[in-house]
């Protein structure tokens, strides 16, 4: 296997499913080259070339995937719906915990900003809005952050309620999410 | 004939859910197929079809699943979401539409 083929497995910042669909691209081309009555080395030349820039190709493909939330045009309703109720709950959460610091109100905030979360995460794995359910996670950890961080500053801690291991589960389970999908694309790699 | 760039652009989404309205195919058979439907005039390269396939299934038109070739190697299948039949009827109404225009405009025109 020559350079330009081994990019097609190892391109750096590409996913293996990005590399290996290329990759049989290739060898699907290569194949017919080879039935066409080419030599190996000819038909391998013309493949190669046929393919064009790989880097750019794939780095392109990494870029479709990571499209802007606002490029969802085509969204259901019901998750547009989900997430605008999300994201204003959110808001108006991270307002009240500003203006009036209250353990119960917080807990009880960040559980339920989790809830709608798990509600537009769910959601989008059944429209397979891969996007969406990135960015649903990461705000949620990160507005559950940032209340923790204000209370803690106001000296309310939400551990000293009643329901604070029910808190702490869900910020674990938002936070492992979270986590998980950061290290999907190594995951990916891992078990392609 | 060299089809524009712009034209191939623009119809690349109803011809990819044409095809997988026929069944589920992959990225190098959807470019076999639509050169052979285009007797050889329209080839399109990967480095157009891939960007445009993996916006779709991000779109939610088509999706995807990971399968096996004949040679036992890993291959990305995609086909079509039921959501994707009203815009492919959307799409085929618009062209048919631009069709009608310009084989009307082509025809001449009786004193």
């Amino acid at each position: 296997m020559n350079s330009k083929e081994s990019t097609l497995l190892e391109l750096r910042g590409v996913s293996k499913a990005i590399s290996e669909e290329l990759q049989d691209h290739f060898e699907e081309d290569l194949r017919r080259r080879l039935a066409l009555g080419l030599s190996p080395e000819e038909a391998r030349r013309q493949s190669l070339a046929s393919l064009g820039d790989v880097a750019s190709l794939a780095r392109e493909l990494e870029q479709a995937r990571r499209d802007p939330l606002w490029k969802y045009s085509r969204s259901p309703w019901e998750l547009k719906l989900l997430v605008a109720g999300w994201i204003a709950f959110s808001l108006l959460c991270l307002s009240r915990i500003c203006t009036h610091p209250n353990p119960t109100y917080l807990s009880i905030g960040i559980c339920v900003a989790f809830g709608l979360v798990a509600g537009a995460i769910g959601l989008s794995m059944l429209h397979r809005r891969e996007t969406l359910r990135r960015w649903a996670c990461h705000v949620s950890v990160a507005m559950a952050f940032a209340l923790l961080v204000k209370s803690a500053l106001a000296g309310e801690m939400p551990v000293l309620l009643p329901f604070a291991p029910l808190y702490l589960a869900v910020f674990a389970i938002g936070a492992f999410a979270s986590a998980w999908l950061l290290c999907r694309e190594s995951l990916r790699n891992c078990f392609l | 004939m060299k089809i524009k760039k712009d034209l191939v652009a623009a119809s690349a989404t109803p011809i990819i859910l044409s095809i997988l309205r026929d069944g589920e195919s992959y990225g190098y058979a959807i470019i076999q197929r639509v050169r052979e439907l285009s007797d050889g005039e329209l080839v399109w390269t990967d480095g157009m079809l891939y960007p445009i396939l993996h916006r779709m299934e991000e779109q939610g038109l088509i999706e995807a699943r990971w399968g096996e070739s004949d040679t036992g190697r890993k291959r990305k299948y995609y086909r079509i979401q039921n959501s994707a039949q009203e815009v492919l009827e959307a799409e085929r109404r618009q062209w048919n539409l631009v069709n009608l225009i310009l084989a009307r405009l082509a025809q001449p025109e009786v004193a």
